[in-house]
């Protein structure tokens, strides 16, 4: 299981990008929180699927203007 | 309303299209023979989603353009208001930046970011919503903060190791191959590319897209591989041990499956180089030996600066290669021959004399643009568009008319299909209105001849939906725009008639009749088969598949 922690603007806009591309992605997304501060959403994603899908998936993101910071880590459940 | 108002009297010139489509494609043949965005304003609504195919052509394609779409006043928005529509979430994947502007103080800064990210790394095309409550407020003296990660398109300092890996591999090469694609015309890398072939005396083949980024007279270039490409670029790809990919996205067209290059990735019998500025490609279809990062064109300098070769023993391989392409030219000119009416692959050899070496060439979709990818040469780097990834038929018109603006003093000449043209004719107006000299030559085969060719070849001949009437008169059409419209009864008076007119900066529509029965479009790699099982014309009996010995 992998964890995607992204960094985005205040706006739906933006995650709404996100979910768009997530969609398309060959990976399971078996968990999601969108956290609000007062000028950032922090969003977390917990994802299964094959390695070379989730990095499909986090270099896809990773290509939105929007997305401010992206980090992908290894998780254990 | 209240934008364009603003803009009376303005110093900004506009051009008004018959459709928001065609403003798209024309705003997309203006960025590649430019390199600079267009900008495209439309209505909301009908306006706002008349843009959605231009959008996906730009985002495929990889050109940079802004759409400015009118927006329902915000205190309205979700109330369905007359002409609304959510055009945000209708491109959302389709952009590479959008932005909705809710504030007076954003539209300004909204507009510099959409500009400069259009441009910015990979190109592609972005759009800002403006609603009317923010296009009738004053402009502010304070401009609000667009908060986007820009550094991200800046391209990465280069992995030396990497390079340094990928310039061993290239000069332990037997059958070295560069494939080039259209990031390497962006990235203006065509000299290196040259420079490096020489080098290593290897063929280069090219992506449709990537066509437009080597001259054709370079003896090393082998043309574009894939579903239609040429034989021997097909074979040269295939056949090779180590193949340099640059600025290009490993499309099903180019390669007809993967199965093959990938197991052969893996095996370690093919190594496999991909250059590109997106570090999402690198992978994303065939996953490479060395992926690298970065600028072509800087990639490809580096490169250049560490490779030293003594020689490379493939003269038999590349005699073979041109030897592939001797015997296509001359099965495809014994076609032509015994062909009653005009024959595509001629049509463009003689079209190709008739044209000066700069005249910038542009396609619509179809058989015609097929035949266009196999046998049109380009000599200058750039003078050859064409909707590639998307395929969007009525490409043609508008990204002509697009190329002219860009640049009124080169000729420009669009190869359009029956079909094709018919999607996006109404356009024809601006070539009076704003003095768009073009020269159109229709290939009218009287039907959606590609997709017939594969209703005979895999649907057992059970053609539908794909003929056409004898509707409409072409010449008529090309009356009622004020162009002069001819109709050439043999190839002389096509090639004195075009060239007349391309020299002469005169616009001129072309219906050249062509059987649609003897218009088939081959090579033809089929759907989901490999490059060697390319089906050839006949009298080419040769097997794509290198023996050494």
């Amino acid at each position: 299981m992998k964890r995607i922690n992204i960094l985005t603007p205040k706006s739906l806009d933006a995650v709404g990008r996100i979910i768009a591309i997530t969609r398309r992605a060959k990976v399971s997304v078996v968990n999601m929180q969108i956290a609000a501060d007062t000028t950032i959403y922090r969003i977390h994603m917990d994802v299964n699927g094959d390695p070379d899908e989730v990095n499909w998936l986090v270099a896809k993101l990773d290509k939105l203007p929007e997305v401010l910071t992206i980090e992908e880590i290894h998780i254990n459940r | 309303m209240a934008l364009y108002d603003a803009l009376y009297g303005q110093e900004i010139e506009y051009v008004l299209f018959r459709h928001e489509q065609g403003a798209m494609h024309a705003a997309e043949g203006y960025a590649r023979v430019s390199g600079r965005p267009a900008v495209v304003a439309v209505t909301s609504g009908p306006g706002a989603t008349n843009v959605v195919t231009g959008l996906t052509d730009a985002y495929m394609d990889s050109v940079p353009l802004v759409a400015i779409t009118g927006q329902v006043p915000t205190g309205i928005f979700g109330r369905d208001g007359f002409q609304e529509t959510d055009i945000l979430g209708v491109v959302t994947p389709i952009t590479k930046f959008v932005y909705q502007v809710k504030k007076p103080s954003e539209a300004t800064p909204a507009f510099k970011t959409a500009y400069e990210i259009s441009i910015m790394g990979r190109p592609g095309p972005t759009l800002i919503d403006l609603p009317r409550d923010i296009q009738l407020a004053g402009a502010t003296d304070n401009e609000e903060r667009i908060v986007v990660n820009r550094e991200k398109f800046l391209p990465p300092p280069l992995d030396e190791a990497k390079i340094r890996l990928a310039a061993k591999y290239l000069m332990e090469a037997r059958r070295p191959v560069i494939l080039v694609g259209g990031g390497l015309l962006w990235s203006g890398a065509t000299a290196e590319v040259l420079e490096l072939s020489k080098m290593l005396n290897a063929p280069i083949v090219s992506t449709l897209p990537g066509k437009a980024a080597v001259p054709h007279d370079y003896p090393l270039y082998m043309g574009p591989a894939g579903m239609h490409g040429r034989a021997e670029a097909d074979a040269a790809l295939a056949n090779a041990d180590v193949i340099l990919a640059v600025g290009t996205r490993f499309s099903d067209r180019t390669w007809g499956r993967f199965k093959e290059l990938n197991e052969s990735v893996k095996s370690g019998r093919v190594r496999l180089i991909h250059i590109d500025i997106d570090k999402s490609e690198i992978g994303k279809n065939v996953k490479p030996t060395v992926g690298i990062v970065g600028d072509a064109k800087e990639a490809l300098r580096k490169l250049i600066d560490i490779i030293h070769v003594e020689s490379i023993s493939n003269t038999k391989y590349i005699s073979w290669l041109l030897n592939i392409r001797k015997m296509y030219e001359d099965a495809m000119s014994r076609i032509a021959e015994s062909t009653k009416t005009f024959h595509p692959w001629k049509v463009l050899k003689v079209l190709r004399n008739a044209a000066p070496r700069n005249t910038v060439t542009v396609t619509g979709v179809g058989s015609h643009q097929m035949w266009a990818e196999i046998a049109w040469d380009v000599y200058e780097p750039g003078t050859f568009i064409t909707s590639a990834g998307l395929g969007t038929m009525g490409f043609g018109i508008p990204a002509a008319l697009g190329a002219k603006l860009a640049d009124p003093a080169r000729p420009v000449l669009c190869i359009d299909g029956d079909g094709s043209f018919q999607m996006t004719m109404n356009n024809l107006a601006l070539v009076r209105d704003y003095n768009l000299p073009i020269v159109v030559a229709i290939f009218d085969n009287r039907a959606l001849q590609l997709v017939k060719q594969w209703q005979i070849y895999l649907y057992q001949r059970r053609i539908i939906a794909t003929e056409f009437s004898h509707r409409p008169d072409f010449l008529k059409i090309a009356e009622a725009y004020e162009i002069d419209g001819v109709k050439p009864e043999s190839y002389a008076e096509l090639e004195r008639l075009v060239g007349r007119a391309l020299r002469n900066n005169e616009p001129l529509i072309v219906d050249l009749t062509i059987d649609s029965e003897s218009d088939i479009v081959l090579p033809w790699v089929k759907p989901g088969d490999w490059l060697t099982s390319a089906i050839l014309p006949e009298g080419m009996n040769v097997k794509l598949e290198y023996e050494e010995d």
